[in-house]
């Protein structure tokens, strides 16, 4: 009898877990969406006011960031001083693969995020801003939906992962 | 970074790799030439070599390597690091300069509205000329500019590829650290169109001194005006002059006290006395020194040196006097 308490004990211990976990995700998510767009904020600061090339514009956001876009904009200023010969849309979409990868971002969030890199670069520096202005607001619309269904989602996430723990306990018994 | 990678790093993928094989010495290279569907030339020790695809130096154009437009849109787009929005001006003008203060100089199709050239479309003539200093190469000059430790008003003439702007950047090097005979002074540089700098991010790659300010890609007039309100130079160098503006703004700057060292095109006294406002300077001795360049024999050779007055101090390696 107290194996089958412990026991059972365990498995709602760990089905809630992963429901928090779960929930927790959302949130993650949540703030990653703000990194992204803090992070094209900035590059659309940089190259509406100092008129600055890609290498010099993440150059300067990564001394002004910290954690994963300091990282990211380091890496991509670097990668795109070296000269490999790959275009930019190449280089982008790679360094976001390796830096995003463990993020909560859904996969349409990070293929959202890549193709921005595809319009980059192309004409002029109107051309380059409405780019970034396009991308900001499909940023936004995405971080409102979550944002309205967050509260709900990460209750939904929790007592899923609560009552199916118990109901696992049941079947089990 | 040395001069060789700086170089090798802004060509695509397939120049790059001849380049690279044809084991030249980078320093002795003037210009390296892409044309659409045109041979690669290269510019070493004086002399014009085709570049083969198997990475050798030819005379035999049959074998040189032929530029594509790929070659080019992969050189434009390294060139701009990926970014031509930001080199908008430069384009403009014809020209961007990059790390290490080389110049490429674009061709194409202008994008023009009315008068005013908008942008370059079809890019299919690029010229990478090699930037090089020539340090030491005033020091023949200086003692003739100087006086008491103090510059005098100084106009450069010279024809084109004469050596005006190496030499000008040595003067403003020398002025600027001092000598052994003389002290180190605040220079103030407007370089319009990078040349005497070839500032890349702001930060010159020529040597031109512990004391010089530049005021890179700026007009000439507005920066004379610039240095002199924010950076109090004793000396104000600047390239090419030519228009109504400049000439008025050098007037200004005198008024201000401050020395100018100019360079202009001409092959002559007589033929800078033609530019109607520069006549009118030369008449009121607005210029202490004047030095006149010729590539006779070498680049950079200078043909004579005169004073307000138009004697000459020194002509043709003779020293006449100070």
């Amino acid at each position: 009898m107290i194996l089958e308490i412990i026991g059972s004990s365990f498995v709602v211990a760990g089905t809630s877990f992963l429901g928090f976990w779960w929930a927790a995700n959302y949130k993650k998510r949540m703030e990653e969406l703000g990194q992204i767009e803090h992070l094209m904020h900035m590059l659309y600061g940089e190259i509406k006011y100092k008129e600055g090339n890609f290498s010099e514009s993440f150059q300067s956001i990564g001394t002004h960031c910290r954690g994963r876009i300091q990282t990211f904009s380091i890496e991509l200023s670097n990668a795109l001083n070296e000269g490999s010969g790959h275009p930019f849309f190449v280089i982008w979409a790679n360094m976001i693969k390796r830096y995003w990868e463990n993020s909560a971002l859904t996969e349409e969030d990070k293929a959202i995020f890549i193709s921005v890199g595809e319009k980059m670069g192309y004409l002029d520096k109107e051309m380059q801003l409405n780019t970034i202005q396009l991308f900001l607001t499909q940023i936004e619309q995405r971080q409102e939906i979550l944002r309205k269904m967050l509260p709900e989602k990460c209750r939904i996430s929790r007592l899923i992962g609560v009552l199916s723990g118990i109901f696992i306990v049941i079947l089990l018994l | 970074m040395n001069k060789r990678e700086q170089l090798l790093k802004i060509f695509s993928h397939n120049i790059r790799g001849a380049l690279s094989q044809t084991g030249i010495d980078f320093e002795q290279v003037q210009e390296i030439r892409l044309r659409i569907h045109a041979p690669l030339f290269i510019c070493y020790k004086n002399k014009e070599y085709y570049v083969t695809r198997d990475g050798r130096v030819s005379q035999a154009e049959r074998e040189a390597y032929r530029v594509s437009r790929e070659d080019l849109r992969e050189t434009m787009e390294l060139i701009g690091s990926y970014s031509l929005y930001a080199y908008e001006d430069e384009i403009r003008q014809g020209f961007i300069t990059i790390q290490g203060g080389h110049r490429v100089g674009i061709a194409g199709k202008t994008v023009t509205d009315g008068d005013v050239v908008r942008s370059m479309k079809y890019i299919s003539f690029l010229n990478i000329r090699l930037a090089h200093e020539i340090k030491g190469c005033a020091d023949q000059i200086l003692p003739y500019i100087m006086q008491h430790g103090k510059v005098m008003q100084t106009l450069i003439v010279s024809p084109p590829r004469c050596g005006k702007t190496t030499l000008l950047r040595d003067l403003v090097r020398q002025i600027s650290n001092g000598t052994d005979r003389t002290e180190g002074i605040t220079v103030g540089v407007v370089d319009e169109r990078s040349e005497i700098g070839a500032c890349y991010m702001g930060e010159p790659q020529n040597e031109l001194g512990i004391r010089t300010d530049v005021l890179d890609c700026c007009p000439k007039a507005k920066g004379m005006m610039m240095l002199i309100r924010t950076m109090s130079p004793q000396v104000i160098a600047i390239d090419e002059v030519g228009s109504k503006e400049e000439l008025e703004a050098i007037e200004y700057a005198s008024n201000c006290g401050c020395k100018m060292i100019a360079t202009i095109h001409g092959s002559s006294m007589e033929d800078v006395k033609q530019k109607p406002v520069l006549r009118k300077m030369i008449e009121e001795k607005m210029f202490e020194r004047y030095i006149l360049l010729d590539s006779c024999g070498q680049v950079g050779h200078v043909a004579g040196i005169f004073d307000a007055m138009g004697n000459p101090l020194y002509h043709e390696r003779r020293d006449v006097g100070k």
